[in-house]
């Protein structure tokens, strides 16, 4: 710790802190533009100077070191005429145009002209005029307000890792410039007009629409991805305008996807009101009509009950309430991107947060597509690789991280078995191993060499694993998932406090359905078999769009034409025309509600936007459904629906804390984990698989029936489109085939596609994107490719 | 042959600068280069060069002056991470051409050096940043680099010792700044040359984050001589605190101008009278610019400074890379301001507010101001402008662009006042 | 004697005298009044009467949508919606203002920094409905455009004391 003086004030700060870092912990103004807590410190805008006694010029405070007993002085005449100064030669050529500048009232470089600067400009020759730049679908740029603080350069560098932005040329014409002309490869593009002090980066959807002071705060939860970020909803009356992330939040960066999700909150796929069919037609209805329309859906019948992961905690809960006093042994299923239902041995959820990701000695990513599914947990290991730290990833495709991967081996599907068992040999030789590790591995004869990257990350000190979804989604996920439970235990990383077995969950609040639901879920696609079969009579969809997302549309299709359809949700998806009732429940950002994410970070929303239509919170719409069936429901208001939720999950003591006792969190709520079942590899499922395997590709823009409403992102998706069909160049050549129109071989039947090829692929894999033109086949665990007629 | 009484000393890095074909390994060699090389990498250690340099009392040739001794012995050892040293030859400071003579005659003298000191601070990897411009001092630095090679005085096991060391050669782009130690590191790495901030300072963390020392040539073709005759011989010539002796390259009104290599502390008129063959003009110069056109300028008062670093400093001034640009009473100062106004707008980096715009701004007024369309009110703003951008910047850049102006505010405000006069009566 | 001079006072009807006699004194003096509307009073150049919103002498509406005027209205009775022109430029889609919540402080006209939202010296703009009073935006062009002349004689007039 150092010592000094600030303003003759006896401060007290890490040793090798900044001075303006000392003063802005102390809470003393001092006013700058390039410096940023998250960027590196640059230096440049010299708008932070300082005096120290004893030097004999005024010292940037952002990049110089406090030192013991330094005296720092942060006021006085000399520094008032330097500022003023400073101010001068910023807006030499800054254009006097902040009434149609969006920045305006927000503006640093407006309230230090106030503060600092003089009423008057003596500059009176030409001014810079430096052209505006494309930089893609979510920034708006107007370079003549630029100030060559060079945050936004320094973001693509360090932050987003992409470094499409630069400095090109020097002294007066210098300027910031987009690299290549072509929107910025960022999935976090939207934050520089949030990083940048002026107007010259700006929010292009909600570019000269709205000013600062209109816009009311809602503080909510983000549910476009587990990370569940703390947001801000900015709203003019009811129209949302900005999403961003909050303030002291503990991710200081959203990513697009969550951001521009907001233009799906006014699309016309919302359900704002309770809906009938008559005839062909969906028509409103009121309430009372709806609800006893679904009674005589729901009464005696054989339900399936699919429901999205993203609601709020009291209304997963409710939709429990649903199931246990409403209906009769109905069918429950809520993920739809895993096959495989059985409990794993560590169940969805990190054991980690994302800043000790940053931390830790190894960190080995198996099968995500990281930068895809969760932008900011991979900004994180950005951070990370920037200060030289490895990250190893094993999977079936070397995913585009815009970031530094130490080691990188690719593996099929099938193959993840014999990745494990060589990991595992390598740890029973040093003599590391787990009970139940060598009866795993008798099951496996082959052994894969990236099974030795493994090995070697899990014998640092301190270890993360990230399962991802090439694991979570496999047909035996849960043997693979033993396997990697038993070589963590072997490897010394599943004790208390330094456990590092990570599963990357697929939605919001995954601990809690796991402890809620575990034992009474089945698989999604087993729903849709049974309606298929004829052995359902009605599916209730809560919020979920099999048909759009998960890995079982194609069922999906099949089972929705055969049963009635009652849709419980606030945005219908790819549902249109399918339902015969439609009933509207509060979006995210329109309730109080709690939400726990990834981490077990638990997230209360307390003051929402208004209800668009007649939506309620999905609570209240189930314990209407609850009473309509003719039961007591214990809980009529949110405090007494959230006793009730600490009933159905006594040991979530951390929801008890921030509910009743007001307390911040203490406690992260674990994952679960499942001890008891042993489950062992099923090698021979695998043999007898097609050819090739499948894996689907997911873009960030296309996922989730949120993202797909917002037009704003349908835009980026289209930018930043995904190939449709690709393999290895190898694999073609050993079956005398070329890239072109091929068919594919699936259960689905014999289709032709464009099948592309790269070289960043493993071989022996077929990938195929998610909504793309070959969608329905993403949803296949293996295929065989034959030539084009 | 430099004499080894101290007393006698004229010369050292220009001792042999007459010499025909010094360029040539064996003209050199005849002349006594590399003959004491052997000595210091067999009898020699890294605390003896260092203390060597150390009381010599050599200063940095550059511009800043700074022992270079006191800069070697801060290089933190065994780091695990290499140590670089890089000469810095990018001579771009207006009125400076004493380097670019060096290496054209001379170039094993540098080489020499360079292997000495990379023998001091453990380097491996050593390179001479040359300005883009010098394509054939280049060429001559090449041609010598490669007959040091063969003659296995650089790469591996140099002449049979332990001590390995490879010395590259790289081409600036054309850029003044380049010149600022931590841009020229910049630029080497391959970015575009922009200052560093400080600390760090390059001897912990420079090229690519190593320990890096960054020496002018002329620092580095002095080293040869201190550790041959010892530091205590160098101490010996010119005054105390400015030992040795100094290249000054003299331009402007003087009837030969050029460079001219005297020890430390002979006077500027002994200097322009005796070696320059005296002033064009007058019996006084009417502005000397001491150290290059980013220093404060001197007027006819100081005529008599003696030629050292401190002597200077109280002058008002600095001794910087010693280029003397002598004006007399013909020069039109405003014009003279204007074209280095010019200059500095054009080489500013660009990353600093006051640097950026405050060059440019200065440059446009002063261009109005000399074309006759200045107003009063020009000259405060040319006053604030250059007074607040000096000293508030990474590097020195925006200090040396304001002297010259509130230099002629100073000494000559009548003169600029005149000018204003022109259109307006 | 009091009782002889009230007497006397309501007798000779002295108060009808005296009050005729101020009567009579007016009746010869300069009349001040005016005979509206045949008649008007001049109004001052800083009247502030209906709003009107200008243009530029090319045809282009000054307006570029900064919302000060609606932030800076005490009474809340403006209401602007803006986005960006086709042509790049930020305007309005909508102004309004309601004039039965409008209180005529003129504060709109000050924090206006290109001068286009100002008060006219119109203020016979009556009606009888509630709606009439509710401005649109081409309502108040079209005040704009009818009282340009006057707008810009005012605004000469006052330029100096700005």
């Amino acid at each position: 710790m150092t010592v000094l003086y600030i303003n003759d004030e006896e401060v007290t700060v890490p040793a090798g802190t900044s001075i303006l870092e000392a003063c802005r912990e102390n809470n003393v103004e001092v006013p700058y533009f390039c410096y940023h807590p998250e960027l590196s410190v640059a230096a440049n805008c010299r708008m932070c100077l300082v005096e120290v006694e004893g030097w004999n010029k005024p010292a940037a405070s952002c990049c110089t070191p406090v030192s013991e007993g330094m005296k720092v002085v942060t006021q006085s005449a000399g520094l008032e005429k330097d500022r003023s100064m400073m101010m001068e030669y910023l807006l030499i050529h800054h254009p006097l145009d902040c009434p149609v500048c969006d920045q305006g009232g927000a503006c640093k470089l407006q309230d230090y002209a106030v503060e600092h600067g003089v009423g008057r400009g003596r500059y009176t020759e030409v001014k810079r005029l430096p052209s505006d730049k494309d930089l893609g679908p979510f920034v708006n740029t107007c370079m003549t307000r630029c100030i060559h603080c060079t945050r936004c350069v320094r973001f693509a560098d360090e932050i987003a890792g992409t470094g499409d932005m630069g400095v090109l040329n020097r002294g007066d014409h210098m300027k910031i410039d987009g690299i290549v002309e072509d929107a910025l490869a960022s999935e976090l593009s939207g934050n520089l007009g949030d990083i940048c002090p002026v107007g010259a980066l700006l929010d292009k959807p909600s570019h000269d629409v709205s000013r600062p002071w209109e816009m009311t705060r809602h503080k909510s939860t983000c549910t476009a991805c587990p990370q569940g970020c703390d947001i801000v909803i900015e709203s003019r009356a009811d129209e949302v305008m900005r999403i961003r992330p909050l303030k002291g939040g503990v991710e200081p960066w959203i990513c697009d996807r969550g951001r521009y999700v907001y233009d799906a909150f006014r699309s016309d796929k919302r359900i704002l009101s309770p809906m009938l069919r008559v005839g062909d037609k969906l028509e409103k209805a009121s309430w009372d009509d709806a609800i006893e329309k679904a009674v005589t859906m729901l009464k005696g019948k054989r339900v399936g009950i699919v429901f999205s992961p993203d609601w709020s905690v009291e209304g997963l809960a409710a939709i429990r309430l649903l199931h246990d006093i409403g209906l009769e042994n109905p069918k429950v299923a809520f993920d739809l991107h895993r096959r495989d239902s059985r409990p794993f041995a560590f169940d969805e959820g990190l054991t980690m947060t994302t800043e000790s990701m940053e931390q830790v000695d190894q960190v080995v990513i198996l099968g995500s597509d990281l930068r895809q599914r969760f932008p900011i947990l991979m900004q994180r290991l950005r951070k990370r690789a920037n200060l030289g730290k490895p990250v190893t990833r094993i999977g079936a495709m070397h995913y585009r991280t815009n970031s530094e991967i130490a080691n990188d081996a690719l593996v099929r599907p099938r193959d993840w078995y014999a990745v494990i068992a060589r990991a595992m040999d390598q740890l029973k030789v040093l003599g590391k191993t787990a009970a139940g590790m060598d009866e795993w591995m008798g099951k496996v004869e082959a052994r894969h060499e990236a099974g030795k990257l493994l090995a070697d990350a899990l014998l640092a000190d301190t270890c993360a694993l990230l399962v991802g979804e090439e694991i979570r989604s496999h047909e035996d996920a849960a043997a693979l998932i033993h396997g990697l439970d038993l070589l963590m235990r072997a490897a010394g990383h599943a004790e208390e406090g330094q456990d590092g077995r990570n599963l990357l969950p697929s939605g919001m609040n995954a601990q809690l359905l796991s402890a809620m639901f575990n034992g009474t879920r089945t698989a999604a696609g087993e729903v849709f078999a049974a309606a298929i079969a004829g052995e359902l009579d009605t599916l209730l969809l809560i919020g979920s769009d099999p048909i759009g997302d998960g890995l079982f549309s194609r069922k999906a299709k099949e089972a929705l034409a055969k049963v009635d359809l009652l849709q419980v949700g606030s945005i219908s998806g790819d549902m249109v025309g399918l339902a015969d009732i439609k009933l509207p429940a509060a979006a995210y950002s329109e309730i109080e509600g709690t939400f726990i994410n990834m981490e077990g970070r638990v997230r209360v929303a307390e003051n929402p936007l208004r209800s668009l239509g007649e939506g309620r919170p999905l609570w209240k719409v189930m314990m209407r459904l609850i009473q309509a069936l003719g039961h007591d429901v214990p809980a009529v208001n949110l405090t007494e629906m959230r006793e009730h939720v600490l009933t159905m999950a006594p040991d979530f003591t951390a929801l008890k804390d921030i509910w009743f006792a007001g307390k911040a969190q203490e406690d992260f709520i674990p994952a679960q984990r499942n001890r008891k079942n042993v489950f062992l590899p099923n090698v021979a499922k695998m043999n007898a698989a097609k050819g090739l395997d499948v894996v689907g590709r997911y873009s960030m823009y296309k996922e989730g029936a949120w993202v797909r409403a917002s037009k704003l992102l349908a835009e980026a998706g289209r930018i930043h489109a995904l190939d449709d069909v690709i393999v290895h160049p190898d694999t073609l050549a050993e079956m005398k085939l070329q890239a072109g129109d091929l068919t594919i071989m699936s259960n689905v039947g014999a289709e032709r596609f464009t099948v592309g090829t790269r070289t960043d692929v493993s071989p022996g894999v077929v990938f195929v994107s998610k909504r793309g033109t070959a969608g329905d086949i993403s949803g296949e665990t293996s295929v065989d490719l034959g030539g084009g007629q | 042959m430099l004499s080894s009484d101290p007393k006698k000393v004229q010369r050292i890095c220009f001792a042999n600068i007459e010499v025909e074909n010094m360029n040539k390994l064996e003209v050199a060699k005849a002349h006594g280069a590399y003959a004491f090389l052997p000595t210091v990498l067999k009898d020699f250690d890294a605390d003896k060069i260092i203390d060597e340099v150390k009381v010599s009392g050599l200063r940095g040739r550059g511009g800043a002056g700074f022992p270079t001794g006191l800069k070697w012995s801060f290089v933190p050892r065994n780091t695990g991470k290499p140590t670089y040293l890089l000469c810095n030859a990018d001579e771009g400071e207006p009125g400076t051409f004493k380097d670019r003579d060096i290496m054209r005659f001379d170039p094993h003298l540098l080489i020499e050096g360079m292997i000495m000191a990379g023998f001091a601070l453990g380097v491996k990897d050593a390179y001479i940043y040359i300005r883009g411009e010098f394509l054939h001092e280049y060429n001559v630095m090449c041609a010598a680099i490669d007959e040091a090679y063969a003659a296995n005085l650089l790469g591996d096991n140099i002449l049979g010792t332990d001590f390995s060391m490879n010395l590259m050669m790289h081409r600036g782009a054309g850029a003044y700044i380049c010149g600022e130690e931590t841009a020229l590191i910049e630029s080497l790495e391959g970015k575009s040359g922009r200052p560093r901030f400080k600390p760090p300072f390059p001897a912990v963390e420079g090229f690519y984050g190593c320990p890096t020392v960054v020496n002018n040539v002329e620092t580095l073709a002095t080293v040869p001589a201190i550790l041959e005759h010892g530091g205590a011989w160098h101490a010996a010539i010119g005054r105390p605190n400015n030992t040795g002796c100094k290249i000054f390259s003299v331009s402007g009104n003087v009837n030969k101008p050029g460079n001219y290599e005297v020890p430390m502390g002979t006077s500027l008129k002994t200097l322009v009278e005796d070696y320059c063959g005296g002033l064009q003009h007058g019996t006084v110069p009417k502005v000397v610019i001491p150290g290059g056109s980013s220093t404060p300028w001197l007027t006819a008062e100081h005529y008599d400074v003696p030629l050292t670093y401190d002597d200077i400093m109280k002058a008002g001034s600095f001794l910087g890379s010693g280029a003397i640009i002598i004006l007399d009473e013909t020069a039109d100062l405003v014009a003279v301001t204007r074209r280095l106004a010019h200059f500095y707008a054009h080489e500013s980096c660009g990353q600093c507010t006051p640097c950026r715009e405050g060059t440019g701004w200065l440059e446009r007024v002063l261009t109005r101001v000399d074309a006759g369309n200045g107003t009063e009110a020009d000259l405060v703003v040319l006053n604030d402008a250059s007074k607040h951008m000096a000293g508030r910047t990474i590097c020195a850049l925006a200090e040396g662009a304001a002297a010259p102006i509130l230099s002629m505010l100073k000494y000559f405000p009548d003169e600029v006042r005149a000018k204003l006069a022109e259109k307006s009566s | 004697m009091n009782f002889i001079k009230r007497h006397l006072k309501t007798w000779l009807l002295w108060e009808l005298v005296i009050g005729l006699s101020l009567t009579g004194r007016y009746l010869f003096k300069k009349k001040i009044t005016v005979e509206y509307p045949e008649e008007r009073t001049p109004l001052s150049p800083r009247f502030r009467g209906l709003h009107a919103l200008r243009r530029y002498e090319s045809g282009e509406e000054r307006c570029i949508a900064c919302k000060l005027c609606e932030v800076t209205c005490p009474a809340l009775a403006i209401t602007i919606e803006s986005e960006e022109r086709a042509d790049g430029s930020r305007r309005t889609t909508r102004y309004d203002i309601d004039m039965t919540k409008c209180i005529f402080c003129g504060f709109c006209q000050e924090a206006c920094p290109v001068d286009a939202i100002v008060e006219t010296q119109e203020f016979e703009y009556a009606s009888e409905t509630r709606a009439a009073l509710y401005y649109t935006k081409d309502m108040l062009l079209n005040v704009g455009d009818r009282y340009e002349p006057q707008i810009a004689a005012n605004l000469a007039a006052d330029a100096r004391y700005q």
